[in-house]
């Protein structure tokens, strides 16, 4: 159990292309210089979520991202296979996931971990589980937490990568959770469980949880229409948390479902349900009143 | 308490046996790599595991990390499906292999490239371990550059400690890539000739291929004469491609790893360098040493052994520094015939005989990120 002290939500539908966010950027008086579009939504999304805390420089950094930074992948493949050029060494710099974690500890002045983790199924919880773990050990007393995705610039190829239909509607995002193990002054209570539970332990802690008052469900993409209503039906006192109303898909979508229910409430419990070929993963959200 | 009960390692250096020799003797050679530059076929030394051809392709990539699993489960003769509450956990530069394959051709051919509608992603080859192994533990994919696999380790062994599995597999991967090769090239950072850690006329790195596995378990349930005892990861914004050159971020790290470990400097028996021969990190590293250590334990470079193999070191060189000491000793420092004046102590220049002890082995990469952790062998 960790305690949630800020969130930092930059969540957008981009319609053509992926926006321009120097300007953004300027005003808060981050170095545009040798980052590109992913770098600039990572510091954008990290700065919403420290500001107005002052974080200790040893404050630790753990990134997630579904797919990356592909657009500076796109680039050093043309250079290289197009152009028949070297990769310019800002983009290749840039292609190593940690080197956006970089540009973050740099406008925020933090020396502490830096690092960049994903996993297939959920990138967000494995990278929460891992802050969880951090903390309640005493190796970390801060960590800014955070996935990033960036809108595709071949969008159909990142359909066919992500896995999802060729319909569905691409976002982009940053959104960050500062943590750390200290209740005073903390917004809410974070818990992520420690493993995948299959269909039957899902029923018993769904059971458990309709005991409790104000109880909000979140689905993942993953989790199908017809699941959500089926579970919707069967516990007709949990509440549905519709972030999906204000977001495209991109797959560190999770962050944005805990950050915007935290934004939008003052007390409430939230449960998120994601699931993968493992079974299911479940978070909860605790507001603290 | 944290056992490192084995490796495995897929190197330049072959096999256990001619990696002991190799190691002991101060005696290894790169081979080449060709890649286009332009219109001109270049040649760059090079560290490779094999001379197959090497295809972006995650099926080699998957073959050779089956390969390095076998090979660990006969050397532990060890079923890993027994291993139950088991994480997998892997550290690479280049966990974006698995896109690349599809991406490249979509950029050449300007086309959505035709592939199965099913994720790809960073994650894919641990996840591939895991469903093949049979582990039911978290499974993590780490990008930190050149300590992605230690600081892979580092959480593996945090998520022990903590209760919320019984056994670890970590994997170090760096497989040859033309985009990685043609990104340092670019960055002017290889040496035509060798490698020559902390030499004064050292000039730069040469790339490596390797593939690795080490488990680790809580001691309570597999004890194991090796021990990890602390790890420390830290980072530094001085410049994105490294460290400060004044060593103070390393310096940070290092005492970090001691302080965690309850040790003070003198304990420590010796110390497995970074030391790449880039010029900047090379002095970088010795400064930082100084300021931790009023006398430095003997230390070491494996980078003239197997190259550079980038994110794939930190549990290459584990398994490649465990072997050593396994066989009564610590290697010398390849290529090293001096050092430059502010610096007195020099690399271990011939082979220690030493059997148990306190080991740092240190890792620093691009981003600014350093890592070091300290491993205990007992008689």
């Amino acid at each position: 159990m960790i305690y949630i002290h800020a969130t930092g939500i930059h969540n957008t539908i981009p319609t053509s292309g992926q926006p321009d966010l120097r300007a953004e950027l300027k005003a808060m008086g981050a170095d545009n210089r040798r980052s590109d579009h992913f770098m600039r939504l990572a510091v954008i999304g990290a700065h919403k979520a420290a500001d107005g805390h002052e974080l200790p420089a040893e404050t630790a950094v753990y990134m997630t991202s579904g797919q990356g930074n592909t657009a500076v992948f796109n680039r050093i493949c043309s250079a290289l296979r197009i152009e028949k050029n070297l990769p310019k060494p800002v983009d290749f710099i840039n292609l190593l996931s940690n080197s956006t974690g970089f540009y973050i500890a740099s406008h925020l002045g933090l020396a502490g971990r830096n690092i960049f983790l994903t996993h297939h199924h959920f990138p967000v919880q494995m990278t929460l589980l891992t802050a969880q773990n951090d903390i309640t050990q005493g190796l970390q007393q801060t960590i800014l937490a955070g996935g990033v995705d960036e809108w595709q610039t071949r969008p159909q190829l990142a359909r066919k990568l992500m896995g999802i239909e060729e319909t569905t509607v691409l976002g982009e995002g940053s959104n960050w959770l500062l943590l750390s193990p200290e209740r005073e002054n903390a917004l809410a209570v974070l818990e992520v469980e420690k493993r995948c539970i299959n269909e039957e332990e899902l029923t018993l802690r769904l059971r458990a949880e309709s005991k409790h008052h104000d109880i909000t469900i979140a689905f993942a993409p993953k989790i199908t229409k017809s699941q959500a209503a089926r579970f919707m039906n069967q516990y007709p006192s949990f509440k549905r948390h519709n972030y999906e109303a204000a977001c495209a898909y991109y797959e560190t979508l999770a962050f944005y479902a805990l950050n915007s229910f935290i934004a939008a409430h003052k007390k409430g419990r939230l449960l998120h349900i994601d699931c993968g070929t493992n079974g299911y993963m479940l978070m909860t959200v605790e507001i603290i009143p | 308490m944290v056992s490192i009960i084995g490796g495995a390692l897929l190197s330049a250096l072959g096999n256990p046996p001619r990696r002991i020799e190799a190691l002991r003797h101060g005696r290894a050679e790169p081979g080449t790599l060709e890649t286009m530059i332009g219109r001109d076929r270049v040649s760059y030394p090079y560290y490779r595991l094999d001379h197959k051809p090497r295809p972006i392709d995650p099926a080699v990539i998957n073959g050779y990390l089956d390969e390095v699993m076998e090979k660990l489960g006969r050397k532990l003769a060890l079923n890993p499906a027994e291993l139950g509450n088991c994480g997998i956990f892997l550290g690479s530069s280049a966990i974006d292999y698995y896109q690349a394959a599809v991406l490249e051709q979509a950029v050449m051919n300007d086309s959505t490239a035709d592939i199965e509608n099913q994720r790809a992603g960073g994650g894919c080859y641990a996840e591939r371990l895991a469903r093949r192994i049979g582990c039911d533990g978290p499974c993590l994919t780490y990008n930190t550059a050149c300590t992605s696999s230690a600081n892979a380790l580092i959480d593996a062994a945090a998520m022990l400690a903590g209760g919320i599995i019984d056994h670890a597999l970590i994997f170090g991967l760096e497989i040859t890539s033309a985009m990685t090769l043609q990104g340092f090239i670019a960055l002017q950072l290889l040496s035509r000739s060798r490698v020559r850690p902390f030499d004064i006329k050292r000039d730069g790195m040469i790339l490596g291929e390797a593939v690795s596995v080490v488990l680790l378990s809580r001691t309570e349930i597999r004890p194991s004469t090796w021990h990890y005892l602390s790890g420390g990861s830290l980072s530094e914004t001085y410049t994105v491609t490294g460290a400060n050159p004044d060593g103070s971020g390393i310096a940070m790290v290092m005492a970090a790893a001691l302080k965690d470990a309850g040790l003070t400097p003198h304990e420590l028996t010796a110390i497995k360098a970074h030391g790449t021969a880039s010029e900047a990190m090379d002095s970088a590293e010795l400064r930082g040493m100084k300021r931790v250590f009023e006398r430095l334990p003997p230390y070491f470079s494996l980078k003239p052994y197997i190259g550079h193999t980038l994110g794939g070191c930190g549990v290459a060189e584990l398994v490649l520094t465990m072997e050593c000491i396994e066989a009564g000793f610590i290697p010398p420092t390849m290529n090293f015939n001096q050092l430059e004046p502010e610096f007195r102590q020099p690399p271990l220049q011939q082979a220690r005989a030493v059997k148990s002890g306190r080991f740092m082995l240190n890792y620093f990469g691009f981003g600014g990120n350093n890592t070091s952790f300290i491993i205990e062998k007992t008689p």
